[in-house]
């Protein structure tokens, strides 16, 4: 189920929100029956897309649950390397689990291109948010470890971390450590509720207005095939994919941080006006901060993070890249995406840190954004091949700077795309500073359900349209 | 003692697992749970310019003989003009141990088209000899194209 769909609109949302607050808030009181309410409504929203997976989240739950348990008894009693030893074994099942469904037919057709070797891919359907729920267990499973979190006594409780529904699919990543004392104690409240509907619609807006039509014209560049478009045809189409991701990816954020507080939880943040840095360094710390900040805490950190030599440091960025890259797809160009920001982050870093504190910001603005677009070429080309071809596209190696059909996307998308433009800048809140606070709650009575029905028309005038960051 | 309970139940979701895989690999390697438009949108937006353009469930049965209601779903794309071969079938079927009825059918057309291109459009002739069909579980796929290859790396990716 996605949300920005009639079913969850209309069906789920107010059937689980009218449960949880007459029976688990209103008549109960008790955190238990308000955890159950949302552990169902979220299994029976994983389950609508995908009812035979159920069966794999809930073995990974019950494993999960009993090795943190493990974990934190050996640790009790003093035996670390047993501990250890239990964490190897979790961490094995994980990312196992995680490497038989999405990586194995990747392994396979590579290994399939080698003379002499016959083997067939699976070709399994990937288990929806498998990438997500993961890593959020791992997180789980490494802070007991480490004893940065108590394991979780309750199964209710550690099922409802995993499967939560607001941030089941496509993020953010929440760490158990994060979130493990709301899910004892959280009261909600009116405002919460409100300024949680408040950040739903908005996400909800960004995904249906603004990612879908921009989508749309990527879509057309797309269809005309990399070699045969020219370069402004290339750029036009490249600007309205950088604009529809984020749109596409924060507007989903929105919704589980809106979510999420519509039922009393606090999510971090996990964007922050990525599209205003003026480096690659300072980028990935606005873009998903859920995903950097695991691969930070979970992978860089334990490998030396930067406290080592510099080629070490160069070994242990380049993993975490690697990693990333691999994170969002089982295909080359991911890897090779990943490898890009690795190498240029490790430039920046160690090449040209001086160099760019000299140059004006707005020419480390442009030369970022650049760098950006290119980078999204390798996410969204369908191979790498294509995404040689389409950068080729980019800077001179076309049917020429500019055609008709370049000119024709520009000029009937120049409003969207700057009004795209606009409101990937931090516009909002500038807006927001303008007006005081009861003026702006004024105005947020008005907006919010004018932006949900508008919403909702562009919703059914839509053909079926993903999100993104679902395939991960 | 409450830790090899804890174990026991480790184990006992390991043997789960275990089982649950056979059980997927056994069932459903291969198949897909997506809709039709699910796996077939994402190819269609490789299509070059003025390449195809998607045909009814009349025109698959015209052409290949497929019953629309034997099938969960079927897109069928094909060009307007007559010189040029390019098309692109895609069908989820009800019962995956239908594949190889629908694979013969489809190369019988293969066959039936290169007889008829063969002496007056070698360009032609030369599409359909690389022509792609692929039975992924209930999932049947083929392509007749110039980018076939791209096209059925969209498809595979969009499974």
């Amino acid at each position: 189920m996605v949300f920005s769909s009639a079913t969850f609109l209309f069906v789920f949302l107010p059937v689980t929100i009218l449960l949880y607050y007459l029976v688990g808030v209103a008549l109960t009181e008790n955190v238990t029956v308000k955890n159950l309410i949302l552990l169902i409504a979220s299994l029976v929203f994983y389950a609508w897309g995908e009812p035979v997976y159920i069966v794999l989240m809930l073995i990974s739950i019950c494993f999960n649950f009993f090795i943190g348990k493990d974990i934190s008894l050996s640790r009790r009693y003093g035996k670390f390397s047993r501990a250890r030893a239990f964490l190897i074994f979790a961490v094995i099942f994980n990312i196992g689990v995680l490497g038989f469904f999405k990586y194995a037919d990747f392994v396979v057709m590579n290994l399939a291109k080698l003379p002499g070797i016959v083997v067939k891919p699976l070709n399994l359907p990937l288990p929806i948010g498998i990438s997500f729920y993961t890593f959020q267990i791992l997180s789980y499973i490494i802070d007991v470890y480490n004893g940065r979190t108590a394991a979780q006594k309750k199964l209710l409780n550690f099922a409802l971390y995993v499967s939560l529904f607001p941030q089941l699919i496509a993020g953010p990543i929440v760490k158990y450590k994060d979130i493990a004392e709301q899910l004892e104690n959280r009261r909600e409240s009116m405002d919460a509720y409100g300024k949680g509907f408040k950040r739903f619609v908005i996400g909800l807006a960004k995904k249906l207005i603004l990612a879908n039509t921009l989508g749309s014209v990527y879509a057309t560049v797309q269809a005309s095939g990399s070699g045969n478009i020219s370069t402004l045809t290339a750029w036009v189409g490249i600007l309205c994919y950088t604009l529809q991701i984020y749109f596409d990816f924060s507007g989903y954020s929105d919704m589980a941080i809106g979510l999420g507080g519509m039922f009393g939880f606090e999510f971090n943040e996990n964007f922050n006006y990525p599209y205003i840095a003026y480096s690659i360094t300072e980028f990935w710390k606005r873009w998903h901060i859920s995903l950097s900040s695991w691969f930070k805490d979970y992978v860089y950190i334990p490998l030396g993070g930067n406290r080592c030599k510099v080629p070490r440091v160069i070994f242990n960025l380049m993993v975490v890249w690697i990693l990333t890259g691999l994170w969002h797809g089982a295909a080359w160009n991911f890897v090779f995406w990943g490898l890009y920001y690795g190498v240029l982050l490790i430039l920046e870093k160690y090449v040209f840190d001086k160099l760019l504190k000299a140059v004006p910001k707005i020419l480390r603005w442009l030369v970022t954004m650049v760098i950006v677009m290119v980078g999204w070429v390798f996410f969204s080309a369908p191979s790498l091949t294509d995404a040689l071809t389409y950068i080729g596209a980019m800077f001179g190696r076309s049917t020429g700077l500019s055609d008709a059909e370049g000119i024709y996307l520009l000029l009937t998308n120049a409003i969207l795309i700057l009004f795209g433009v606009i409101c990937s800048m931090p516009v909002r809140m500038a807006l927001a500073g303008i007006f005081n606070e009861k003026k702006h709650g004024k105005i947020t009575v008005v907006t919010t359900p004018l932006l949900l029905i508008i919403c909702i028309i562009f919703m059914i005038s839509e053909s079926y349209n993903p999100f993104l960051y679902f395939r991960f | 003692m409450r830790m090899r309970n804890y174990i026991i139940c480790e184990i006992l979701c390991v043997l789960a697992l275990t089982g649950f895989i056979w059980f997927l690999c056994t069932t459903r390697a291969g198949g897909t749970q997506k809709s039709i438009d699910e796996v077939s949108s994402p190819v269609e937006t490789c299509f070059a310019q003025d390449q195809m353009i998607k045909k009814t469930h009349a025109d698959a049965y015209q052409a290949f003989g497929i019953d629309v209601s034997d099938t969960e779903g079927l897109s069928y794309y094909a060009n307007e003009n007559v010189m040029d071969v390019s098309e692109m079938l895609i069908i989820k079927l009800k019962d995956k141990d239908d594949a190889k009825a629908y694979k013969e059918a489809i190369e019988t057309r293969i066959e039936e088209r290169k007889n008829l291109y063969k002496d007056y459009a070698p360009e032609q002739y030369a599409l359909l000899c690389d022509s792609i069909v692929n039975i992924s579980g209930n999932t049947v796929f083929y392509c007749t194209a110039k980018n076939a290859d791209e096209l059925y790396e969209a498809y595979k990716k969009a499974l």
